[in-house]
C-alpha cells in the first residue's frame, strides 16, 4: 500500500524546472522515525535559549518586571519568537 | 549568555501586532521603543530591547552576535542600576487587562503539536549527516479533530483516513517551507494532495496504537491572495512541496487525547516566498526534514497561520 502511494505520487510529481532534476525524497519508513526524530530535532544546545524563562507575550513581562522590579529584557520578532520566526 | 540574563525579567513576542496595534499593550510597546510617541512608520522594531518596568528604554540592539547582546545586556544593567528606585516600579500597563490572543483559540481538551523543520543535504545520505537549518512551528486541533485521527470504534487492523480538511491543513499551512524565514501558507485551490492514513496497530485497554502515514503536495503560482493579515507579498514568486509522511500515536480512550505522537515527514521544496531566505536556491530545490511531536503544555504559541485554519473554533482576536 504505502509503495503504492509513493509511486502514485512521483507520477503525479511535475518537472520541477527544465534542465533541473528533480531531488529524489529519502526513503522514509517507520522503522526508522526515531532516527529520523534525532536527525531533525534540535539538539540540546540548540535549545539552549529556551532554558531562559521567557513570559510568552510582552504585556505579561511588563507586568511580571513591575511586581519583580526588576529590568524588562524583551524580544521582539516578525513571528513570535518561541514558536516561528 | 543565560546566566547574563538572569537579573532580567525575560518576556517575547511577536512584533508585527505590537508596533501597529492600538491597545494599551501596543501603545505601551510603541512609546517604549519610538521615543515616547506612537509608531508611524514601518520600520521593523524586531530587536531585543530591555527596559525599567515603566516604559523607560534602558539599551537594546537588533543583532544575532552574542558579544554584541551581551554588551547591552550590560549597559542596560547599568541603566538600571542609575534609575532612582521610585522610577523601578510597575508603570501605566500593571492596570490594563491582558488583551485577547490568538493563544486564546486554543481549544478544550484540543491537540497541540509541535513541529520542527530542518534544512537536509540533497548530495548525501540526509539520515546520516549533521546540521542544518531548523525552526520551528506548532499546530493545533481541536478535541473533536484530534478524535478524527482514529475510527469510531478502533480496532486492529483497521485503516482510516484522517478527514480531508485536516490533511489539507497540514499541506497549506504546516508541511511549508518556513525553516530560513517566514513564508505564506497554500491556498486550498494550491494543494493537489493531501491525504493522511492512520492503521490501528494495537488496542489494549485504553489505549489504542496507531501508525500514520500520508502524502501531500502543493504548488503555487507564487501570489497570495487570500487572507491580508498573512504577511506575504504581492510578487509572483512560484514555489511547491511535495512530502511524504510516517509516523505513530498513542490515543487514550478514557484521557480521550493523544498521549504519544511522534511523525516525520521528508519534504522535497522549490522556489521561494518573499522572506523565506531561498534568493538564489538551485532550481532544483532542496530537502526538508520535519518532526512532530507533542507539545509542552507551556508556554502555549499560537500556529503561524490559525488565522488561515478555516476552522469555527477560531475565533480572530483582531
Amino acid at each position: 500500500m504505502w509503495a503504492a502511494s509513493m509511486l502514485a505520487v512521483g507520477a503525479l510529481c511535475a518537472p520541477v524546472q527544465e534542465g533541473a532534476a528533480p531531488i529524489d525524497l529519502p526513503e522514509l519508513r517507520l522503522e526508522d522515525l526515531a532516527r529520523w526524530k534525532a536527525r531533525i530535532w534540535p539538539a540540546q544546545k540548540e535549545r539552549a535559549w529556551e532554558t531562559i524563562p521567557w513570559l510568552p507575550s510582552f504585556g505579561e513581562g511588563v507586568r511580571a518586571a513591575g511586581l519583580e522590579r526588576r529590568p524588562l529584557l524583551f524580544w521582539a520578532m516578525n513571528g513570535h519568537p518561541l514558536g516561528c520566526t | 549568555m543565560i546566566k547574563a540574563t538572569e537579573r532580567f525579567t525575560p518576556a517575547a513576542d511577536e512584533v508585527w501586532r505590537l508596533q501597529r496595534g492600538n491597545d494599551a499593550e501596543c501603545h505601551f510597546f510603541q512609546r517604549m521603543v519610538n521615543r515616547g510617541e506612537l509608531i508611524t512608520d514601518k520600520g521593523t522594531r524586531q530587536g531585543i530591547w530591555v527596559a525599567a518596568p515603566s516604559g523607560r528604554l534602558l539599551a537594546s540592539v537588533n543583532s544575532t552576535n552574542p558579544d554584541t547582546v551581551l554588551g547591552m545586556l550590560e549597559r542596560g544593567w547599568k541603566a538600571w542600576e542609575a534609575l532612582p528606585l521610585e522610577e523601578r516600579g510597575p508603570g501605566r500597563l500593571a492596570d490594563t487587562s491582558p488583551v485577547r490572543r490568538w493563544e486564546d483559540c486554543f481549544p478544550a481538551q484540543g491537540l497541540a503539536l509541535e513541529r520542527i523543520a530542518r534544512d537536509l543535504p540533497s548530495a548525501s545520505d540526509p539520515l546520516e549527516s549533521a546540521g542544518g537549518r531548523w525552526n520551528r512551528d506548532f499546530v493545533w486541533f481541536s478535541a473533536t479533530e484530534a478524535r478524527a485521527w482514529l475510527p469510531k470504534t478502533p480496532v486492529a487492523g483497521e485503516r482510516h483516513d484522517l478527514p480531508g480538511d485536516l490533511a489539507q491543513r497540514l499541506a497549506r499551512v504546516v508541511l511549508v517551507d518556513n525553516v530560513r524565514g517566514q513564508t505564506v501558507p497554500y491556498s486550498a485551490s494550491e494543494i493537489e494532495q493531501a491525504w493522511v492514513r492512520t492503521t490501528v496497530t494495537a488496542v489494549e485497554d485504553s489505549r489504542v496504537t496507531l501508525t500514520l502515514e500520508g502524502s501531500t503536495q502543493a504548488d503555487s503560482d507564487g501570489v497570495w491572495t487570500e487572507d491580508k493579515g498573512v504577511w506575504g507579498l504581492d510578487e509572483a514568486l512560484p514555489h511547491a512541496m511535495e512530502c511524504r509522511l510516517v509516523g505513530r500515536a498513542v490515543w487514550d480512550t478514557e484521557a480521550a487525547r493523544f498521549v504519544e505522537f511522534e511523525a516525520t515527514a521528508l519534504g522535497r521544496r522549490r522556489g521561494r516566498t518573499g522572506y523565506n531566505a531561498r534568493r538564489g536556491d538551485s532550481a532544483q530545490g532542496s530537502l526538508i526534514g520535519f518532526s512532530f511531536a507533542l507539545a509542552a503544555p507551556t508556554p502555549l504559541i499560537a500556529p503561524t497561520f490559525l488565522r488561515v485554519y478555516g476552522a469555527d473554533w477560531v475565533v480572530s482576536p483582531d
